[in-house]
């Protein structure tokens, strides 16, 4: 666990000296910012969302996870590949430590960063919550804290394809696109549960389904969908309907991600 | 004989090339200065990664003290020096030596006491904040310094004078004398035979994957001639290509 702990500790280090996490903590802050300044312009901000929905839910349901996605892909990308490709890890190699430990050191850390990065954004939403209609929203809690498990698991694709592709940006694309396709085949996998798609095409978009992650669906966006009457606008939470269900898949989604990128880091040579 | 790192029968073959170690057997007694030598291409490195356990051998076995080094805890109270040391750029030496000295189990004061000892010995405790802007020179030294921590009982060496000055390779040298007079064993990858001669008693030398000779220094190098002579004539025997 030492060994872990010690690995975790100098990567989100390393982040923090790379400027990702500042990069991110800035951008936020702006976006902050501009809501704060929307909420003191009443006539903008209702031109920008409906009455109902309110700033801090639009921000965190639109802009703000696409920031958080994107610092996910970026803590994660470097933490296998490179550093097995140009040497890096040799020497921490060298000392008394499993690969899967090392393994697992970078990926904390990726996880750290992550949850803390929204910690911060929910804490930020809440306040302009707080200027904006005088309250705080529980559901933001839910839905930040949701957002930081889903993100785990982009991170923990992150970090296996950084272990199977030593190019940190191509793993990063691949990662992201492997993440984001879920949404498109749990809408796809719909029409194959309602028997209307079938045949060989119904056979790969059940593959794909069982492939594509399986993300927690935010309170917050459930809350917002089924008070506007559009429940099926959420294929994944139709195809599971219990939330139960949803984390025990998520879970184990993750928990394969992380398996086999030990797997596969314990076949790598240096 | 009392070994720290005993090799029967290693074999580790390079998919691509082709190429690595063809039937290895070797024994390193405790305490000794040990040299690998060898072309380019002759296995050194190749036999190094597999002590250390970085690369997987397709067949044979490998003890350091008694330990199979396939058990990462075999590697504890080793220190290693690799032939081009990389270090996350983004560290500062001080927390590079923290890195390591975590993974080996140490904390604290005993820790930060350790560090600035093995820095002032690097003439590193005014480097720049980040290793990214260090030297080739200042990247070795550091390399050195964190394969010291915790005065390690078998100290692995690939090229470790290489890219240093004049001061530094005596540094090294001074720092080897001295791990050798506390009883560390040390293995010493090198091209540079003159330093060989002056540092080690055991050599070994390897040419395609094979060993073709071992033993005390001056048994296997006659009066009134000298280890390159052995070397190249023992190397030309075998048939060396580049």
């Amino acid at each position: 666990m030492t060994a872990v702990l010690t690995i975790a500790r100098a990567s989100v280090t390393e982040h923090f000296r790379r400027k990702l996490i500042l990069f991110f903590l800035v951008i936020l802050l702006l976006v902050t910012a501009g809501l704060l300044y929307l909420t003191v312009n009443d006539s903008l901000a209702a031109d920008l969302t409906t009455a109902t929905i309110g700033l801090a839910t639009a921000a965190s349901l639109g802009l703000l996870p696409l920031i958080a996605a994107l610092s996910a892909v970026a803590v994660s990308m470097n933490n296998i590949g490179r550093p097995f490709s140009d040497g890096e890890a040799m020497l921490i190699m060298s000392r008394p430590l499993t690969r899967w430990q090392y393994a697992l050191g970078r990926l904390s850390a990726s996880f750290a960063v992550i949850f803390g990065l929204c910690a911060v954004s929910a804490l930020l939403m809440q306040g302009v919550r707080l200027f904006d209609v005088g309250g705080l929203d529980s559901g933001l809690w839910g839905h930040w804290a949701t957002t930081a498990f889903n993100l785990s698991i982009l991170a923990a694709i992150t970090t296996l394809v950084s272990s199977l592709v030593n190019a940190p940006v191509l793993a990063a694309f691949i990662s992201y696109f492997i993440y984001s396709l879920s949404g498109v085949v749990a809408t796809l996998y719909l029409l194959v549960s309602n028997s209307r798609v079938g045949g060989m095409a119904g056979a790969l978009i059940t593959a794909a389904w069982y492939l594509t992650p399986k993300t927690l669906v935010s309170p917050l966006l459930m809350r917002e969908v089924e008070s506007a009457g559009a429940a099926a606008a959420l294929p994944g939470s139709i195809l599971i309907p219990s939330t139960a269900g949803r984390v025990l898949w998520a879970v184990a989604y993750m928990a394969i991600m992380i398996l086999l990128t030990f797997l596969v880091v314990e076949r790598k040579d240096l | 004989m009392d070994a720290a790192v005993v090799v029967r029968g290693l074999v580790k073959k390079y998919r691509k090339s082709g190429r690595g170690i063809s039937g290895m057997d070797l024994d390193i007694e405790r305490g000794a200065t040990f040299a690998l030598l060898g072309p380019n291409g002759a296995g050194k490195t190749t036999f190094v990664k597999c002590l250390l356990g970085l690369l997987r051998p397709n067949a044979g076995t490998i003890a350091i003290f008694g330990e199979p080094a396939a058990n990462p805890s075999s590697r504890e109270g080793v220190g290693f020096v690799p032939e081009t040391p990389r270090f996350a750029d983004f560290l500062s030496a001080r927390e590079v030596m923290r890195l390591h000295g975590g993974l080996i189990g140490l904390s604290g004061p005993a820790l930060e006491d350790q560090i600035d000892m093995r820095l002032e010995a690097a003439d590193l405790l005014d480097a720049p904040k980040r290793v990214k802007q260090f030297s080739k020179g200042m990247v070795r030294r550091l390399a050195l310094a964190q394969a010291l921590l915790g005065s390690p009982r078998l100290l692995v060496m690939d090229e470790p004078t290489a890219d240093l000055d004049p001061i530094g390779r005596r540094t090294v040298r001074n720092q080897m004398a001295a791990l050798t007079e506390a009883g560390a064993t040390i293995i010493l990858n090198s091209h540079q035979l003159s330093e060989v001669e002056r540092l080690c008693d055991h050599v070994a030398i390897m040419n395609r994957g094979k060993l073709l000779g071992q033993g005390p220094i001056d048994e296997l190098v006659p009066e009134g001639t000298d280890l390159e002579t052995v070397f190249v004539d023992m190397v030309e025997k075998a048939g060396h290509s580049p």
